[in-house]
């Protein structure tokens, strides 16, 4: 050691200035988490936790609601479009609707009336396009859907069999062991093979459906109603509508109230559930951190008292404790995150029967509320680690 | 150097009402102590456990505040600065040696020296293994503290405590917890220091470490009880130390015991 010099502190530094440096800050943050990596590990492990669940919810909470949209939809029509008075819907409606959807959606054609069976009894047939209807109505349990009939074919009802989907409670009535059997209407009849039953316990289980073309074709009756399925937010929705209104002006457009609420009451629910799951468990892991960190503290206050009795100033002490904070709540949003895009990916397989998309942009909202999280989390500690006396700790007590 | 004037500390105490008629909600850590140590001398401080030897050291290291009292250090009052200021003192003019050694567990020796220039200023690995290698600890400068010897960690300690060439050494018990060998080579050391001229105040229960220093003050109930200076040409000149040191070893010198009043 040289003798004690009478220049001041600056001399030091200024001798040191030429010397290389790498940084002590750095370097302490390093040699603590290595060496302490058993505390470490505890904390990064409640964040990891906080932020795979964080990232999770937020993947499902943004991709939720067009997933169970798709679900809804697989329920039926949110949009129903009838003829003013009555009246039959212009020919061309349903080019209008599909024009408008755009692919938002699908739609079907309905015509109904009341035809009589051979024995007299009144009995409601509707005509459809079986397959939009089979899109449409996802949830209908049919034992088997009849084939498609052009117009062409339809033109001749007597040259062939006509078949048609039979509501399980109108079956007894026009047919035993599903033989074929006579509909008349108007003085006309149409020969009717039932090609299989439907049941939804609502009033489709009594009714006969025959192919759209057989249904104009026998009756000279276009159709009144058409059922639309419109995929969208509420917003989305309220266009479609707007513009089915303007469009087809012969129509009432109406919203089928029940599968719009409950959609909306379903969503809003789920989603305040997800963010409820979210908040708790994002304050669960808070707790975990904040008494990892106390602990911390707690563990290392002799340290703390050493650099403060070498020279350490206050605010260098809390910038070291809160930089380690830091670090690790961005270490753990990294790791939770990488986890939770797993995880919101099997959720939406299990549930949705599709991979949840995995959204990049949910990283920096991880990454800054897990940092401040463990920011939050350290204050307390911090406010700890100001009142350590280097004084008391280093002789022991 | 180091000029203590009527110095009071009071620890709150843990119980009160002692029924012996002083301030029951307080202990007279040290009471209205006075104490001068010139430049370059080494001063040692005995005493019995709780009789405020620590507690000096504490305030002379600017690590605790006085209840009442002047603590001047190189002409500096440092009773009443800001905690600020006192950290800036600490780390420019004061090196600590600790009993415990008190080095950070997760840090090399080399960087436990580079701490110690880092609080001051900034950091020069090249100048922090140099100064393990003057303590013999050059081969040893990447090794955790839990893989050196008591002694060993002891010499960490030294190098950190002149790494920033401070003006005053504060040894509380330096070789409290070392063997025969390594106590000698850590006062070696710092005989070295005081014949450099640095002021050393040194806390100690050994008679015989004692002796090394200028001057030795022993402490009871918070007053200086006694005082004893190693050679009696020595008293009174703030140059005692360089002087004696001149003459060489201090076997050959005599020692003057002198009673002391409370406030002297």
């Amino acid at each position: 050691m040289s003798a004690p010099n009478s220049n001041p502190a600056s001399n030091l530094a200024a001798s040191r200035a030429h010397a290389p440096h790498t940084s002590m800050f750095l370097r302490m943050l390093v040699r603590a988490a290595v060496l302490r990596r058993g505390r470490a590990v505890s904390a990064l492990f409640a964040m990891a936790v906080a932020a795979a669940v964080s990232t999770a919810m937020l993947n499902l909470y943004v991709d939720v609601q067009a997933k169970l949209r798709r679900e809804f939809r697989n329920y039926g029509a949110n949009i129903i479009l009838v003829g003013r008075d009555s009246a039959s819907l212009p020919s061309d409606s349903l080019a209008h609707v599909d024009s408008v959807l755009a692919g938002r959606g699908v739609a079907a054609p309905f015509g109904l009336l009341v035809a009589r069976t051979t024995d007299g009894q009144p009995i409601v047939v509707a005509g459809t396009d079986f397959d939009r209807v089979r899109q449409l109505n996802r949830w209908w349990s049919v034992s088997a859907w009849p084939p498609e009939i052009s117009a062409s074919r339809a033109q001749n009802p007597r040259e062939m069999e006509h078949p048609a989907l039979i509501g399980v409670r109108a079956l007894p009535a026009v047919s035993r062991k599903s033989q074929p059997f006579d509909l008349s209407f108007q003085g006309r009849t149409l020969h009717v093979t039932p090609a299989g039953t439907v049941q939804t316990g609502a009033a489709e289980d009594s009714r006969i459906y025959i192919s759209l073309a057989d249904f104009t074709a026998w009756t000279g009756v276009q159709p009144s109603t058409i059922e639309v399925a419109a995929s969208g937010s509420p917003e989305e929705i309220a266009g479609i509508m707007n513009q089915l209104t303007q469009t087809i002006t012969a129509a009432d457009v109406r919203p089928v109230r029940q599968i719009m609420e409950g959609e909306a009451r379903v969503l809003g629910k789920t989603r305040s559930t997800l963010l409820a799951a979210a908040t708790l468990i994002i304050l669960t892991a808070a707790l975990c951190v904040l008494s990892t960190l106390m602990g911390w503290v707690f563990d290392r206050r002799r340290d703390f008292a050493i650099m403060k009795a070498l020279g350490a100033s206050g605010r260098l002490l809390n910038g070291f404790f809160a930089a380690e904070a830091a670090v690790l709540g961005a270490t753990g949003a990294v790791i939770g995150f990488l986890v939770g895009i797993g995880i919101a990916a099997w959720i939406g397989r299990v549930n949705f029967h599709a991979a949840v998309v995995p959204r990049f942009s949910v990283l920096p909202i991880v990454l800054a509320g897990s940092m401040a999280v463990t920011l939050l989390s350290a204050i307390l500690p911090i406010s700890l680690l100001r009142r350590v006396q280097p004084a008391v700790i280093l002789r022991g007590e | 150097m180091i000029q203590i004037k009527d110095v009071t500390k009071l620890y709150p105490a843990k119980e009160s009402g002692n029924g012996t008629g002083k301030d029951a909600s307080s202990i007279h850590a040290l009471d209205h102590i006075s104490l001068h140590v010139a430049q370059g001398e080494w001063l040692s401080i005995m005493g019995p456990s709780g009789s405020g030897k620590s507690t000096l050291v504490n305030l002379i290291g600017c690590l605790d505040r006085p209840s009442s009292g002047e603590i001047w250090l190189d002409g500096q009052n440092v009773a009443g600065i800001s905690s600020a200021d006192l950290n800036r003192v600490r780390a420019e003019k004061i090196g600590f040696i600790f009993q415990q050694f008190h080095l950070i567990p997760f840090l090399t020796a080399v960087e436990n020296v580079m701490l110690a220039q880092y609080f001051h200023s900034m950091t020069d690995e090249k100048e922090a293994v140099e100064a393990l290698a003057r303590v013999g600890l050059g081969d040893r400068a990447h090794h955790l503290p839990s893989q050196m010897s008591g002694g060993e960690q002891q010499r960490v300690c030294i190098a950190r405590a002149l790494i920033n060439d401070p003006r005053i050494i504060l040894a509380d018990e330096p070789t409290g917890n070392l063997d025969a060998q390594n106590e000698e080579i850590v006062l070696r050391l710092l005989r070295e220091f005081h014949q450099q001229g640095r002021t050393i105040v040194m806390v100690t229960h050994d008679p015989v470490v004692a002796r090394l220093a200028d001057r030795r003050i022993e402490l009871h109930h918070g007053k200086v009880a006694s005082q004893e200076i190693f050679s009696l040409a020595d008293e009174g000149t703030l140059g005692a130390s360089r002087a004696r040191r001149d003459r060489g070893s201090r076997a050959h010198g005599s020692a003057r015991r002198v009673a002391r009043q409370p406030g002297d």
